[in-house]
């Protein structure tokens, strides 16, 4: 035998939730401190409400999609089993830095203040013998 | 390797704008013969073609024409007529007041020596580069004296491998370096002729690592610069077979801007931050797990009433929701996705149902009403493609923090992950452009060395008039963690430069990078005497700063009118010896504004 009938039900719930938005009312305008906007944190109210309701009733999430932890590292790095893409191209992974360095311009001791080659300065500024 | 290529030819014509600012500055001097005579004309580009220098490469089996000609390409290409390349007779014969460039010219013996001086005492601009001047006419080591003595610097030495401080970062809205975006970095390249790092009071690009970790101030200049009775001079320490790296083709534009100020035009170019702003900070949580230690962070901004941003993990913020009402009531709330996982290169519907089930989360946080406000995201890991900015657009974000190789400049920009939209549509993307509390704990410093090093961080970032974005995690921030010690004095120094540095929210960043995108100037347009620039729709640009180069050394502007009677008349303010703003702070509606400038 049931307690309620289903309209009986749906009336209990009705009931709660003016009862439950007209306490939140009450609280509002207790709260002393600035001008505040009274119907729309009231909207808020309920919404959150209405939502935390479907929330923690309905909502459904797919398993590892709904973890808290933090991962830094591609998830399941160091189980055996785990799958994960693999990178195959190696044209994916770019380099910063010239493979082979290109050949100097200048010579290479030129701003090596131990390095005096010989020269003799323009052709027109050697001693003639 | 990239081909130092000549794709600016449709950017703008130069002979063309050549020609017309030498028409207004012969008018002007003849208008006006008293300020003639403190703007010396310095029309020329003289490129020197140093015999001994390429006689000592030849001999020595290398080529000095595989220097020279970056310059000769460059000159041809932008400065066209206006270029010579001069003989050393016709230097030792006197050239006219111009600017003369003294391309990594090395050797160089007495006379020519003399006659550069001689050249500068009359008024003419040098631009040297690498090691000109080191070595006398016979080859012989002299030092550095030549350019220390020229530049009023000290030379101190080569870059060296250990250093790693393989790229520069140019100063944004600097008068030498204003063609490029703040910390614009520039790869130098792996060469056999390593950069030479400088000490100078007057820098205008510094060398740095990829992560730009703060080397000591006093050992990383690159670029420099100094005037003196009306004398231009600046020196690059890096040789031209780096440009072979700049593979962004910034170097031209940076080279543009320092042969203008060479040349003592008077530029006037936008600036990035408004007002009085020289440089911007976001301050900013990743807010995942231990969630109410964003509590203590809030603490800190409140007490320094600055606007912080915690991008919040959802799943997590949803059983916090709190703590997010707290946080909200005076910082920004922004999106760290739904779990802490990346998105980079996952299909674009896993990416979709993530993002549809961070939103919903975020809409069980906030409520609907709230949700407008939440226009910011951050991708954990840093890892986000071109594909999560177009999902991101779709769900209302409008910015996001992105990692340190999004941009190699150190200011915001906008995503190019959709190239048809306009700026007032396109998500403006922030680049985390400092190290974060992991990068310090990882590095394991001291907290007297870590707090030193945070901070010159930020004169850094502050000097090259950049975005600084640091970033915590929530996991660090327990009340006695390194970053809850690091962060307080951090925030002192900001408040301490509460009149320069602009400490705002994500949203405030980008909001203003948006209003900023809408005044369009052409810094190439202007003449001595006059600027002119459009307002695009919708117009409502206030606190628009614009910056004018000084002609010469502390010649500040001295009025600014606009040509029409109705246009806001701008605040002029000096902010060094060389630079001068013009602020807006009216606000400014869509439409052309031009003005006249008397120095």
């Amino acid at each position: 035998m049931h307690v309620l009938s289903p309209t009986g039900w749906l009336i209990v719930i009705v009931g709660s939730m003016i009862l439950a938005t007209g306490a939140a009312l009450i609280l509002l305008a207790r709260v002393d401190g600035p001008q505040r906007n009274v119907p729309g944190q009231l909207f808020d109210a309920v919404e959150l409400f209405l939502r935390d309701t479907v929330r923690l009733t309905f909502k459904d999430r797919a398993d590892g999609n709904s973890s808290d932890a933090v991962f830094i590292a591609p998830k399941g790095i160091l189980q055996k089993d785990a799958t994960f893409v693999w990178v195959e191209n190696p044209e994916v992974m770019e380099s910063r830095h010239a493979e082979v360095l290109p050949p100097p311009a200048a010579p290479a001791r030129l701003l090596d203040s131990d390095w005096t080659p010989a020269f003799s300065g323009l052709p027109r500024d050697q001693k003639k013998p | 390797m990239n081909i130092f290529g000549f794709t600016f030819l449709t950017v703008r014509c130069s002979l063309l704008r050549d020609f017309a600012f030498c028409m207004a500055a012969s008018l002007m001097a003849w208008a006006t013969p008293a300020a003639a005579a403190t703007i010396p004309s310095t029309e020329p580009v003289y490129l020197y073609s140093s015999p001994i220098t390429a006689a000592f490469f030849s001999a020595n089996g290398a080529n000095y024409d595989a220097l020279k000609a970056r310059w000769r390409e460059y000159l041809r290409t932008f400065y066209g007529n206006a270029n010579r390349e001069v003989s050393r007779a016709t230097l030792l014969a006197g050239l006219k007041p111009g600017v003369l460039i003294l391309g990594s010219a090395v050797l160089m013996d007495d006379q020519e020596r003399k006659a550069i001086r001689a050249f500068t005492e009359a008024g003419g601009s040098v631009l040297a580069t690498w090691g000109t001047g080191a070595r006398n006419g016979k080859g012989q080591w002299a030092g550095y004296g030549f350019l220390e003595d020229l530049l009023q610097m000290k030379v101190l030495g080569p870059v060296t491998a250990e250093d790693d401080l393989r790229f520069i970062n140019t100063f944004g809205d600097h008068p030498l370096t204003w063609g490029v975006p703040g910390g614009q970095r520039i790869f130098l390249g792996v060469i056999g002729e390593t950069p030479l790092r400088v000490a100078s009071p007057n820098l205008a690009a510094r060398y740095f690592d990829w992560q730009r970790f703060p080397a000591p101030r006093s050992a990383n200049g690159a670029i420099a610069f100094f005037e003196k009775d009306n004398s231009r001079r600046v020196y690059l320490g890096f040789p031209e077979s780096s440009w072979e790296y700049d593979e962004h083709l910034e170097l031209p534009k940076v080279l543009d801007s320092i042969i203008a100020w060479l040349r003592h035009r008077p530029m006037v170019y936008k600036s990035a931050w408004p007002n009085n702003f020289l440089s911007a900070q976001l301050l900013e949580m990743d807010t995942e797990e231990k969630f109410t230690n964003a509590l203590n962070f809030a603490t800190e901004l409140d007490a320094a009433n600055i606007r912080g941003t915690f991008y919040s993990l959802t799943s997590i913020a949803v059983k916090n929701r709190d703590v997010v009402t707290k946080l909200s009531e005076k910082h920004e709330i922004g999106y760290h996705a739904e779990v802490h996982v990346g998105f980079k290169g996952k299909s674009a519907e896993v990416q979709k149902a993530r993002l549809d089930t961070m939103v919903s989360d975020m809409k069980d946080i906030v409520g609907s009403r709230a949700m407008p406000k939440v226009t910011g995201f951050r991708a954990p890991t840093e890892s986000w493609d071109e594909t999560t900015e177009i999902l991101l657009r779709k769900n209302g974000v409008r910015h996001h923090v992105a990692d340190p190789a999004a941009s190699e400049s150190r200011v915001p920009s906008f995503s190019a992950a959709e190239p048809g939209l306009s700026t007032e549509q396109a998500i403006v993307v922030l680049p985390r452009t400092q190290m974060d509390d992991l990068n310090y704990k990882g590095m394991r410093l001291s907290l007297e060395k870590a707090s030193e090093s945070i901070m010159l961080d930020f004169d850094y970032l502050h000097e090259a008039g950049a975005l600084g974005v640091l970033s915590v995690h929530s996991q660090n921030y327990a009340s006695d963690g390194l970053m809850a010690k690091l962060t307080p004095p951090y925030i002192k120094r900001l408040q301490q430069h509460r009149e320069d540095v602009w400490a705002a929210s994500g949203e405030e960043i980008e909001g203003w990078w948006r209003a900023r995108e809408r005044v369009v100037i052409d810094p190439y347009k202007g003449l001595a005497t006059s600027f002119e620039f459009d307002v695009r729709e919708p117009g409502n640009v206030r606190g628009i700063k614009l910056f004018v180069s000084h002609p010469a050394i502390n010649m500040v502007p001295k009025s600014v009118k606009p040509s029409s009677p109705n246009a806001p008349q701008p605040e002029i303010k000096p902010i060094d010896a060389y630079r001068s703003a013009l602020v807006f702070p009216q606000e400014l509606k869509a439409g052309h504004y031009a003005y006249q400038m008397e120095f």
